[in-house]
């Protein structure tokens, strides 16, 4: 009874959620990688916020196939009460006549097992995709990490025509998916041929001090947090900040 | 032989709960357990990693990714912030965070500090170290509050911490910012590290703000904060709970944690994923209903003023009340009600020199058992 109750849910809310994205159009970014991905999409919501701009995420990660519905259509989860999930499926069918939808969508791609992926895929295609790092976090459920990396080339190339990706340029197996991508890639972290390339990051008391390099302009930043991860998300942060920056002009 | 564990004493609460479970139709108002099952949405998410095939191998020793960084962001909310790869180490409980901070951070003959009355473990683990405890009693009259003179005289060369906890158990005491930063002026000026047990944190009564030294950036390197899923979730069987310190600190106590456990159960860790997505709501009925155990828990104590004097609790889900009787030999005490009245409570003394003359209620208990345990009590002190 609960498998087919979850399986009649997972179909409606993808028809519903497909439905409001023709409806509505919104810039999707899409966000994959085995960590920092949350810590990513709070950033930029807050910056894609701050400039003006109607951007929206959903604070929960449910983790299930109906996690992307959910933060799509911006609705709870009903967990396992049938009671709950009342309310929720009478929202999402309403949800279509919504008028207010935001202008952009930050949609984490959490995957944890084969065919994930193109699941979440066949829901709603990135405009602007971001892949944080591939670990062996996952391995468990894929047979090797190229069957794992198998998933991150599926959303590169079903990013749309003419969107952005932006590839962490310091773990391999992410950088170069940037072979098989069509469309304009940037690539950030510490190395070398990055595009937004950290110079130098001291750990202060406060946070760290982090100095990088984009377009010819050196930066240099403090940050009130611990990590490397935090350091990408800075330098992500930049690139969108300045892709809205762009888009806005349009 | 046996010169390790030759001091070591079998915790005074489940020698309580031993004997408790020799007498029927005993009530319990001894162990610290919450009534309340684990919530539907930790449960399920436990399940389904099962299901996924995601919990028969170790995850890396310091715990999954995915749950460190949702911790992260919670501390984050918290005005913490902390390097999840580096500063968040995900352990089997509090228990095991306190046994392998004191195993990294001493050495056999340091002194440790120790407010007392406090949790009974507390000193068993620092007697394993190879460590002795210095108790310094807390001010019943001041509502249990630190007192700080009585740390600076307690401190010498050999003092390698101050462990504390907050809110305290047994006494439910909730120490002042004003308090804290008393303690860490004292930790910096002699070079001691500030071990921080958190794990009631959430159980705040008079909605004020629970104030922790780990939110002070410039002590990073001093605190050692751990809390535990167990009581704020209701998972004491799940055994899993976390510590954040500098980085400096976490690689050291890695060590030991790798030594004593490899890792925290997998499924206890997806299980505290779901708790830290998910379970707000519940966290939230289970505050009120707190709240509402100490109210009835006091007014039922009210009633017998005669024989207790209580200080309110504001945080925890203990009360602990001072024995009026001429016999006030906590020990004695608690057979007494045991024997007589078929309620368990723990002896004041278990929690260090300063708590004898008390007993522990847990108001972690259902009203139905606060109610029962108390009708008992009037019966037979009003006899």
């Amino acid at each position: 009874m609960k498998i087919i109750f979850r399986n009649i849910l997972k179909y409606y809310l993808k028809f519903l959620t497909k439905i409001v994205l023709i409806i509505h159009r919104p810039i999707i970014i899409g966000i994959a990688g085995s960590t920092n991905k949350s810590f990513v999409r709070m950033e930029l919501i807050k910056i894609l916020n701050e400039k003006g701009l109607q951007a929206r995420s959903h604070n929960k990660s449910f983790n299930t196939n109906i996690s992307m519905p959910l933060a799509i259509l911006y609705l709870e989860s009903g967990y396992n009460s049938y009671l709950r999930w009342l309310p929720i499926i009478l929202k999402a069918f309403l949800s279509i006549f919504k008028l207010k939808f935001p202008q952009i969508l930050v949609l984490e791609y959490g995957i944890s097992k084969p065919g994930d992926m193109r699941y979440l895929l066949s829901i709603a295609r990135p405009d602007i995709t971001i892949i944080t790092e591939v670990t062996k976090r996952y391995l468990e459920s894929f047979s090797d990490m190229d069957e794992l990396a198998e998933e991150y080339e599926l959303l590169i190339k079903k990013t749309k025509k003419n969107g952005l990706i932006l590839l962490n340029n310091d773990n391999i197996r992410v950088s170069n998916l940037k072979n098989i991508a069509k469309n304009e890639v940037i690539l950030y972290g510490f190395s070398e041929n990055s595009d937004i390339k950290v110079i130098s990051s001291e750990k202060i008391e406060l946070g760290q001090k982090v100095k990088y390099l984009y377009k010819n302009f050196i930066y240099e930043i403090i940050i009130n947090k611990f990590g490397n991860h935090h350091i990408y998300t800075l330098l992500i942060g930049q690139i969108i900040k300045n892709y809205v920056e762009k888009y806005k002009k349009l | 032989m046996f010169e390790r564990t030759k001091d070591l004493q079998l915790s005074v609460i489940k020698q309580i709960e031993l004997r408790a479970s020799k007498f029927p139709d005993v009530i319990s108002l001894a162990q610290g357990i919450p009534n309340f099952d684990t919530p539907l949405c930790i449960k399920r998410r436990a399940e389904k990693a099962m299901e996924d095939g995601f919990t028969a191998k170790y995850s890396l020793s310091p715990g999954m990714p995915e749950l460190r960084e949702l911790i992260e962001i919670s501390l984050a909310k918290e005005n913490m912030f902390y390097d999840w790869e580096k500063e968040i180490l995900v352990t089997n409980g509090s228990i095991e965070a306190i046994s392998a901070s004191i195993l990294a951070i001493t050495n056999p003959g340091d002194e440790i500090i120790i407010p007392e009355p406090t949790y009974t473990s507390y000193r068993e683990v620092i007697f394993m170290s190879g460590c002795k405890p210095v108790f310094v009693p807390l001010d019943e009259d001041k509502g249990w509050a630190f007192e700080i003179e009585k740390y600076k005289e307690a401190i010498t060369p050999k003092t390698k911490a101050i462990f504390y906890c907050n809110p305290n158990n047994p006494t439910g005491t909730i120490y002042t910012k004003e308090q804290l930063l008393g303690l860490s002026k004292l930790a910096l000026e002699n070079n001691l590290f500030l071990v921080s047990d958190e794990v009631y944190k959430d159980f705040i009564f008079d909605n004020s703000k629970i104030f922790s030294l780990a939110e002070l950036s410039e002590l990073r390197k001093k605190v050692i904060r751990i809390f535990s899923f167990s009581k704020v979730m209701a998972m004491t069987g799940w055994r899993v709970g976390y510590i954040h310190s500098d980085e400096e600190n976490i690689k050291e106590i890695i060590k030991i944690h790798d030594c004593l456990t490899t890792c925290a159960p997998v499924v206890s860790q997806y299980a505290a994923m779901g708790g830290l997505e998910m379970a707000e709501k519940e966290i939230n009925y289970f505050i009120n209903e707190y709240k509402k155990r100490r109210d009835l828990i006091c007014s039922r104590l009210d009633n017998l003023k005669e024989i207790f004097q209580y200080v309110k609790p504001n945080g925890a889900y203990y009360v602990f009340p001072k024995i009026l009787l001429s016999k006030n030999n906590s020990w004695d005490f608690s057979i007494e009600l045991l024997e007589k009245c078929g309620v368990a409570v723990v002896p004041g003394v278990a929690f260090g020199p300063n708590g004898e003359g008390h007993i522990r209620l847990s108001f972690g208990r259902s009203e139905y058992d606060i109610n029962k345990a108390f009708d008992r009590l009037d019966k037979y002190f009003k006899k």
